[in-house]
């Protein structure tokens, strides 16, 4: 795709990403200045030395406390949103979302029965739970596009998304079945539901690798979502594999997906609301699309997660029932847009 | 340079229970344009596709030297590029950025487009008169306007077989005809062998070189248009009392109604 201004639009979505991220660090119980967040942060660089002026109490604050959930929040909205970005390419459908597909709420089925198994203590060194939310998410994607195929006609909207509801509903009344059969891990399960943002340094490592695969495999392919937006018998046409792009997309978004449901719950509309956004400013080419869903994905949850945090003080809110406040209007607006071109 | 001769020895497809071609035999030769006719159902697009690597097929096509079942898809795109009869239109998509689909055959791993790929698309654009819907959304532009495009994008693929299924589908008469003429130049300027379905036997008459009649998913008839479009031809395979005219290489074909049909009740066709 002939893209000039690509490289403007990866800037800006870097300097959201920087800028959403000072914010973050910087608001909370204890105020920070933005300033002296980004001379902290600039003396963590290789061959750079600042004084920030903070205090030690304050330093902790930053790299202990704020630091690794503001990182977390960036990698589950790059997962999030990324994800999307390629599940609508596949789909060739702008209302395919990890969510609405029922991507999540297999992962959700997953993770619950990994907690209350007691699997998620772990087996040995290794964490189950990332593995458990991708099989949950593969059998949901499956079984929607599945669905969704044999019953209306190939690539039509409404059907694979209905097909889509459907599974996410069920999946979701197993997963609370699960869960009700289970008293004493109820309240674990429902904390991780909600979706919480559990800032460790040790979350932020177990999402980093699928971060870097899942979303390297996704951005490598988006040259070829671009070729199979007109359909699986043009793009064999023009020499291209519709399956072979089509199963290593689905495969890495599902497990995106999964990774991003397995360490902060349950997170709705990210994955929908910023690819789409992103497409009606920059245009519809996926070369385009996938690095700035990614991108302005991580800095939308960092910004969601200020809200999160800051609406209810000292209290938080599920940083869920942020994204759903935003995203939901936001679907009915998009659909509401489409509404003719939906079929 | 002139296209390869196109050679099917006994193709054949089947669905399930149902043999949606049987036993094709048919020499396109080089650089000729010869159209596939046939009522609806006769597996005329279905031909294509197995031309196009879409349909898997019996038999064997030879594209030149080439077996067809042998080529990689990718290999094949740059021997065979197909106008579909119904494109798919992606939603949002640049005129330019939809032509340069068509040199995705000739990219890497990622498909990006070099500088001789954008080089190919803006001449392409202008020869088809289209440079100025360049960073139009192609869903804007008029149905003839987007049959050039589509048939850009097939050209800068290119290849030397160029296969249209039905090109002339929800056009005004006017603009069938500059579709046509349009092919018919870009054949002779860049030497292509252009196989085509069509419906309008006319036009099939006047712009083929050669015609092949299918009926039933078998090739009942071939050779040169007066040879193909007879009346008897017609009565047997369309079902019409037809009276033929050939005259300087252009057809007409004037079908009587039938009466005898209306008057005992059947429903009434019309080619």
């Amino acid at each position: 795709m002939r893209n000039r201004g690509t490289a403007g639009w990866i800037s800006a979505g870097i300097a959201a990403v920087v800028l959403s991220a000072v914010l973050s660090i910087s608001i909370g119980a204890v105020s920070i200045s933005p300033l002296a967040v980004v001379t902290e942060l600039l003396d963590h660089l290789p061959f750079i030395s600042v004084d920030s002026g903070l205090n030690r109490f304050d330093k902790a604050i930053v790299w202990d406390v704020r630091a690794p959930r503001v990182v977390l929040s960036l990698l589950v909205g790059a997962l999030l949103s990324g994800s999307g970005a390629a599940y609508q390419g596949v789909f060739r459908n702008p209302l395919a979302d990890p969510y609405l597909l029922g991507v999540a709420a297999g992962a959700g089925l997953g993770v619950t029965l990994m907690i209350v198994t007691g699997a998620s203590d772990g087996i040995g060194p290794f964490d189950p739970v990332p593995l458990a939310a991708f099989v949950g998410a593969l059998v949901a994607v499956s079984a929607a596009g599945i669905l969704g195929s044999r019953v209306g006609a190939a690539g039509s909207t409404t059907t694979l998304i209905l097909a889509g509801v459907a599974v996410a509903s069920f999946l979701t009344a197993a997963q609370t079945y699960v869960q009700q059969r289970n008293a004493d891990t109820l309240r674990q399960v429902y904390v991780w539901i909600l979706g919480r943002l559990a800032g460790t340094w040790d979350s932020v490592l177990l999402v980093l690798p699928y971060v870097v695969i899942c979303l390297g495999v996704i951005w490598w392919f988006a040259g070829a979502l671009d070729v199979l937006a007109v359909g699986d018998d043009e793009a064999s046409s023009l020499g291209l594999n519709p399956r072979r792009t089509r199963g290593w997309v689905l495969l890495a978004a599902s497990l995106a997906a999964a990774a991003a449901v397995s360490v902060s719950g349950l997170i709705g509309f990210v994955g929908l609301v910023v690819p789409h956004a992103v497409r009606s400013v920059a245009g519809v080419s996926n070369r385009r699309v996938v690095p700035l869903s990614i991108l302005f994905g991580a800095a939308f949850l960092a910004l969601a997660d200020i809200a999160a945090r800051t609406i209810q003080s000292p209290a938080e809110l599920p940083i869920g029932v942020v994204t759903a406040f935003v995203g939901a209007p936001f679907f009915l607006m998009i659909l509401r847009s489409q509404s003719g071109r939906i079929s | 340079m002139t296209g390869p001769q196109i050679t099917f020895r006994n193709v054949g497809v089947t669905a399930g229970s149902t043999t949606l071609l049987n036993g094709i035999d048919l020499t396109v030769p080089s650089g000729s344009w010869t159209s596939i006719i046939g009522p609806n159902g006769a597996g005329k697009t279905t031909l294509l596709h197995c031309l196009a690597g879409l349909t898997s097929h019996t038999g064997s096509i030879s594209i030149g030297a080439e077996q067809n079942t042998t080529l990689t898809s990718r290999e094949r795109a740059r021997l065979v590029a197909l106008v579909p009869q119904s494109p798919v239109v992606p939603p949002g998509i640049l005129v330019t950025n939809y032509v340069l689909l068509g040199r995705t055959p000739h990219q890497g791993m990622r498909f990006s487009a070099s500088a001789n790929d954008e080089q190919v698309v803006d001449e392409t654009l202008d020869r088809l008169d289209l440079a100025r819907f360049a960073n139009r959304r192609l869903e804007t532009l008029s149905g003839g306007e987007r049959q050039r495009v589509v048939l850009a994008r097939a050209l800068v693929q290119s290849t030397e077989v160029l296969v249209l299924d039905e090109p002339t589908t929800g056009l005004d008469i006017g603009h069938q005809f500059d579709v046509l003429e349009l092919v018919a130049e870009l054949g002779a300027e860049r030497g292509l062998t252009i196989i085509s379905t069509l419906h309008d036997l006319p036009m099939a008459g006047q712009f083929s070189d050669y015609l092949a009649l299918l009926s039933k998913g078998s090739l009942v008839a071939t050779g040169t248009p007066p040879q193909v479009l007879t009346a008897n031809n017609l009565a047997d395979h369309y079902n019409i009392d037809a009276h033929v005219q050939h005259t300087n290489g252009e057809v007409s074909i004037t079908v009587r109604r039938r009466n005898d049909a209306r008057l005992a009740g059947n429903s009434t066709e019309t080619p």
